[in-house]
């Protein structure tokens, strides 16, 4: 009788310590899954994925038990195990290596937990001991136990591994398909080729390497790196926010005739934390893409810097922007409206005459706010040649700003030319920056087209997103800008 | 592949195997099985060759590479000369642990000789099929991982400078390489030692690092037969069910085929835990060696290990069992033990400067 009593009560208190993990690895994998649409701010932010506050801490200073998707599911056991260790009558007074164990391993995760939060390589350490101290512990719980509540206590944590690796799946065939079958593998063997081949790389032709230790290791040839003592000046003026046209002139200056950098080595992602700084508008304005291949990117230096180049004889101006100006019909009176879906308003940003901005006030229910405008050859007061820009380059000069969550594929910069049949190729560039960026994008005008459109594609999520422009210039030139 | 096959072999087996034998000839008291003494020596093998490069590298700076691989080998030498009695000892531990071995498996009835033979064949075949996977695939991409590329690209600088310098003037190499972090050499090192025993054509090829690559395998490896060995002493299904445990984190995965120093370093560190059990628990000197040994190799390794080895003497000190002289005493010799195994670096970092930037971060 007692007997399928204590069965009875061990079936209700294994079923009840089956429900609560249950419904705690269902709680964490909602926090720890849940993706924001807003971008992480800081580059630790994202590479921590402790972007909100509660990740931050399951993520971040409780990463060593709550980290699922990297360091899996039952590492989180250790606190009640450890905690039944230390006080259940049933164990016998700790040893002193047992006690030793056990600070050694409190002092790391304290000191991970406050130090390397951010860092998963860190948190990892502490991963095969902390998951086979959980084994030990949960063995020795079991171990007067009957072999069926044994094996099925273990099939329950080897269960919860398996759901925890088919829960990331995708995460592990990334992996598998980039290291292990080698399917895509993530290495430039382009860009390492064309630096370790081009003869126009050289000593008096370096390249600046924005934390590239790539380029040292795999190619034969001398660099300057962004905080070695010789360029640190640089680096300190890229990190400061977006400056004048006198700015960048200097620092043109001082990487193409003190460092004898022609060059630009960096990596997307540093790009992506340096949005608001001088180094996008610097490669924006005076760099020209060479090469972009996995996440690395190379630029090269313009032959010279870009307003000295705008204002060269070769390049030929159409005006369409009259800074001196107060009103948007007579700042930019070319502006066309192409298509639209909801009512947009264009007006003139207060104290800043020649600053256009555009935002969406109305809408019908469910439908997406989109708004195409911009400039037609021979449209609106916009008087071109045709004769005269066919086979030449049409090159779009914007300043702009864009409301945060707006940087992504459905705002862009482009050029486009009709074919009489309808057809069309164009040139387009994304708005990168919530900041005020110069973007430009340029166009070979095929012969025989029937148009050209220079346009703005701003879709904002509701009336508070923003688009203004500004120092709008459309050049026509024999070569790309 | 065979030049990358021999440095294994050299390195990672026989410079392993020769430490493991002078370690068995030491342990007289016989602190832990001879097994898991020569699971832990694999791993030995690599990390020492740093240190004794590290060492000729700055002390006896500027040589040509030829000498630093005989000053390896001349130390090695001298352990393969004490260790002789050592392997004497491991044959017939073998030889006698075998026989057990037979008999017992002459024991079993056919059902338990099934699933034994089940057993080991499964690990048997994961364990086979990963080293084709890993040698067919992953092995043969280069570098590109940012953290593995400083390593490597310090291990070059040593190579090519053919010295460690300690200074606080931060000059780039001569490549224009320039780093400001806290790498410590020891992992660097085994790019320095890898290049030295490659001719200088192969140092311009691109499997000139093969054997540098293959460290995050190896000793990712050896923290999974470290982790089998424990748990398969409680149980065989409970080391079976390690497994999947320790792949349910998709970051030992990566670990395992990412090059990286983090299996390297994490080995040292877990292993220097063992050894402050049978220090706490023996009591005895052999035990206290190995705890010094691993937790400086700790230290050599990462900085995060200089954390464990200091944490490891603060253990040692707060619950070795004995009057307050003793723990004074054992903590001192522990102290010395993590410095000569590579605890110096930081002592010179802190004395002269580092050419990297002593815990110098610079946030990008």
């Amino acid at each position: 009788m007692t007997g399928i009593v204590k069965n009875k009560k061990h079936i209700i208190i294994g079923l009840a310590v089956v429900i609560v993990s249950v419904l705690v690895l269902q709680s964490v994998y909602t926090i720890i899954d849940e993706k924001r649409p807003g971008e992480a701010d800081t580059q630790r932010e994202y590479l921590g994925n402790i972007e909100t506050p509660v990740k931050k801490w399951l993520n971040g200073h409780f990463g060593v038990f709550f980290k699922f998707k990297q360091l899996g599911n039952i590492n989180w056991l250790a606190i009640p195990l450890l905690i039944w260790f230390l006080v259940s009558r049933r164990t016998k007074k700790p040893e002193r290596w047992q006690m030793a164990l056990i600070f050694i391993w409190l002092m790391m995760v304290v000191l991970i937990g406050i130090k390397g939060y951010d860092n998963v390589r860190y948190q990892l350490t502490l991963f095969p001991f902390t998951s086979a101290m959980v084994l030990f512990l949960l063995w020795q719980l079991l171990e007067d136990k009957n072999k069926i509540l044994k094996i099925l206590s273990f099939s329950l944590v080897a269960l919860a591994c398996l759901f925890n690796i088919y829960h990331y799946i995708d995460t592990y065939k990334f992996a598998w398909d980039l290291r292990v079958s080698v399917k895509d593998p993530h290495f430039p063997f382009q860009l390492v080729n064309f630096l370790e081949s081009n003869q126009e790389v050289n000593y008096r032709s370096k390249v600046l390497t924005i934390n590239q230790p790539l380029y040292y290791y795999h190619i034969s040839k001398k660099g300057v790196d962004y905080v070695s003592s010789h360029a640190i000046g640089v680096w300190v003026e890229f990190k400061k926010k977006a400056g004048s046209v006198a700015d960048r002139n200097k620092l043109y200056r001082f990487l193409r005739k003190r460092l004898k950098v022609n060059y630009i080595l960096l990596s997307a992602f540093h790009k992506r934390f340096h949005r608001s700084t001088l180094l996008e508008e610097f490669l924006h304005c005076e760099c020209k893409p060479v090469l972009k291949e996995k996440s690395w990117l190379l630029y090269r230096l313009r032959k010279r810097p870009l307003e000295e180049q705008l204002k060269s004889s070769a390049f030929r101006e159409i005006k369409v922007w009259d800074e001196s100006r107060s009103t948007v019909q007579t700042i930019a009176p070319s502006l066309l409206r192409f298509h639209r879906s909801g009512i947009f308003k264009f007006e003139v940003g207060k104290g800043k005459k020649n600053t256009i901005i555009v935002r969406n006030i109305r809408i019908k229910k469910g439908a997406k706010r989109r708004i195409h405008f911009g400039f037609q050859f021979n449209r609106k007061g916009l008087r071109v040649d045709a004769g005269e820009y066919e086979g030449k380059y049409v090159n779009f000069v914007v300043r702009a700003a864009i409301s945060p969550r707006l940087v992504n594929r459905d705002n862009r910069i482009s050029i486009a030319d009709y074919n009489k049949d309808g057809t069309h190729k164009a040139s387009k560039t994304y708005f990168t920056s919530p900041h005020w960026r110069t973007y430009i994008v340029s166009k070979k005008v095929r012969p025989g087209n029937s148009r050209v459109i220079l346009v703005f594609r701003f879709c904002p999520l509701s009336p508070r997103d923003r688009l203004k422009i500004k120092n709008v210039k459309i050049v026509i030139s024999p070569e790309p800008l | 592949m065979i030049a990358f096959l021999v440095k294994l072999a050299l390195t990672n087996v026989l410079f392993s195997l020769v430490i493991g034998a002078a370690l068995v000839r030491l342990n007289k008291h016989r602190i832990g099985s001879t097994g898991e003494l020569i699971l832990y020596s694999l791993g030995l093998g690599p990390v020492l060759t740093a240190l004794v490069l590290y060492y000729l590298l700055l002390f006896i700076p500027g040589q040509a590479h030829l000498f630093y691989i005989i000053g390896v080998l001349l130390v090695y030498g001298l352990i393969f000369i004490f260790s002789i009695k050592g392997f004497h000892i491991l044959a017939v531990r073998m030889k006698e642990w075998m026989k057990s071995a037979a008999g017992k498996w002459k024991e079993f009835n056919s059902r338990e000789k099934f699933k034994r033979a089940i057993y080991w064949g499964f690990l048997l075949v994961l364990l086979g099929s990963f080293l084709v996977v890993y040698v067919g695939g992953t092995l043969q991409t280069p570098i590109e991982h940012h953290d593995a590329l400083i390593y490597g690209n310090l291990g070059k600088m040593y190579y090519q400078q053919k010295q460690v310098t300690y200074s606080k003037v931060m000059k780039p190499a001569k490549n224009g390489f320039y780093f400001q972090g806290s790498q410590k050499p020891s992992f660097s090192l085994l790019l320095t030692w890898e290049m030295m025993l490659n001719n200088e054509q192969t140092n311009q090829k691109p499997y000139f690092d093969m054997y540098f690559r293959s460290i995050s395998g190896y000793f990712g490896l050896l923290i999974i037969g470290v982790y089998f060995y424990w748990l398969y002493k409680k149980n065989k299904y409970l080391a079976l069910l390690g497994l999947p445990v320790l792949f349910s984190g998709y970051r030992f995965f990566a670990m395992m085929v990412n090059y990286h120093l983090d299996a390297y370093r994490i080995f040292f560190l877990l292993v220097s835990w063992i050894w402050l059990v049978y220090t706490l628990k023996q009591k005895d000197n052999f035990s206290l060696l190995l705890l010094g040994v691993f937790s400086g190799f700790a230290a050599f390794t990462h900085l995060i290990g200089l954390a464990v080895a200091l944490f490891n003497g603060l253990a040692l000190f707060i619950f070795y069992e004995g009057d307050l002289k003793v723990r004074i005493f054992k903590t001192a010799a522990l102290a010395l033990l993590i410095i000569v195994s590579g605890n110096i670096h930081y002592l010179l970092e802190v004395l002269f400067g580092s050419v990297s930037g002593y815990i110098s971060y610079i946030s990008y």
